[in-house]
């Protein structure tokens, strides 16, 4: 009795087992790098933790989200970069991939929420300052 | 040896792309097409005698109307709207842009999804004072010697702080302070003036903007065949035979000069 009673038990802990086996064939996101891919003429700060431009200034960036493994996404991973505030930063996407261009749009703070196949990773601290006069 | 070597030619070479600085004519600066100005009408100074594409100049007055073009190469060739990146800094749409304020404000080729397909930065350029002078020397000039049997063509165009010129239209109003002495035939979207000696005397011409910057040029109109004019101050000073229209004569220096 004892053992038909565990012998469903036993199938269902193998499944489950199977099934994260499966899962985590794919490596989760483990961190974003971002890499500035244009020459902007005044000062500008990009990374993952930081942005920081003027206002009117645009940056071409180039994106790549890392796995627990530190191996590149796929590039049919979707990464998303979505500013909160329009009137302060613009976030678009280029013809490449990966690739994004960061504007400022007005003075003021925001942040960017980065999701990586349509998870929220990270939220990122965004200033936008008034240009420094001549 | 080698490897200090290396170390210099790669130094020496981040320093020469330094140096090209980010105004590059007209290529976008994602590489993946070219941008184009074009002079919304003759008062910029940019186009001369055609409006069409030009390279995009280094500095744009600031309240300059300008308009700007973008063609994709392979990659970014679907069907793009230029937009700038920030209304503080440019504002309005095609055909239509302007520099509000002083500053390098980005402009963005976008598709109709919305993707950045390439930008390029202008610079914008507060106005700090009108140039007056002749069409054919671009001399300054404060004074202007005619007769009654000839015209003189003045041109005025907008400086920077150090006497570059700027690019953009701007609207500017000529006049004259005695149009029985001076009559004005002003061409086209204002940026030339010709000026007609009606009866000896003196009368002022001022050219000014909508801001109230102005540039006033004291035209004495003699009878006779010659015409001079002259730069600076204009106190004194000895002029230069330059050319002229109508059979006039322009030269720089001091009034007198040229005769």
């Amino acid at each position: 009795m004892k053992t038909t009673r565990l012998a469903p038990a036993a199938a269902h802990a193998l499944l489950a087992l199977l099934g994260g086996a499966l899962v985590g064939c794919a490596p989760d996101f483990d961190h974003l790098e971002m890499k500035i891919d244009t020459t902007p003429p005044l000062a500008v700060a990009i990374s993952s933790t930081d942005v920081a431009l003027p206002v009117g200034i645009a940056v071409g960036v180039t994106a790549t989200p890392f796995d627990t493994n530190g191996e590149k996404m796929d590039t049919d991973v979707v990464l998303d970069m979505t500013p909160q505030n329009q009137e302060v930063i613009g976030v678009q996407a280029s013809l490449d991939d990966r690739s994004f261009v960061f504007f400022g749009v007005g003075a003021g703070t925001t942040s960017i929420t980065v999701e990586v196949d349509h998870l929220r990773r990270l939220t990122i601290p965004v200033t936008v300052k008034l240009q420094p006069a001549d | 040896m080698t490897r200090k070597l290396l170390l210099m030619v790669a130094a020496s070479g981040l320093l020469a792309l330094a140096s090209c600085g980010p105004f590059d004519s007209s290529t976008g600066e994602l590489n993946n097409g070219r941008f184009s100005y074009l002079c919304v009408d003759s008062s910029d100074s940019t186009c001369e005698g055609v409006l069409g594409n030009a390279a995009i100049p280094d500095r744009i007055a600031v309240g300059g109307t300008f308009d700007l073009e973008y063609a994709g190469d392979t990659k970014g060739s679907a069907p793009v709207q230029v937009q700038p990146a920030s209304e503080t800094m440019i504002s309005g749409a095609s055909g239509n842009f302007k520099f509000r304020i002083p500053g390098i404000g980005a402009m963005l080729a976008r598709n109709t999804s919305g993707v950045v397909a390439d930008f390029v930065h202008l610079r914008g350029v507060a106005v700090d004072h009108l140039n007056v002078g002749g069409p054919s020397s671009g001399e300054a000039v404060s004074k202007v010697e005619m007769t009654t049997e000839g015209n003189v063509t003045l041109e005025v165009s907008a400086r920077d702080v150090s006497d570059a010129p700027l690019a953009g239209a701007l609207a500017y109003t000529w006049s004259s302070s005695d149009e029985k002495i001076v009559a004005l035939g002003v061409q086209g979207p204002k940026k030339i003036a010709v000026l007609t000696g009606l009866a000896a005397g003196t009368a002022t011409v001022e050219v000014t903007l909508p801001g109230g910057l102005k540039m006033a040029v004291l035209v004495t109109v003699t009878q006779g065949s010659n015409t001079t004019t002259s730069s600076g101050s204009g106190s004194s000073g000895t002029g230069q035979g330059g050319s002229g229209s109508s059979g006039s004569t322009t030269g720089a220096g001091g009034a007198g000069g040229g005769k």
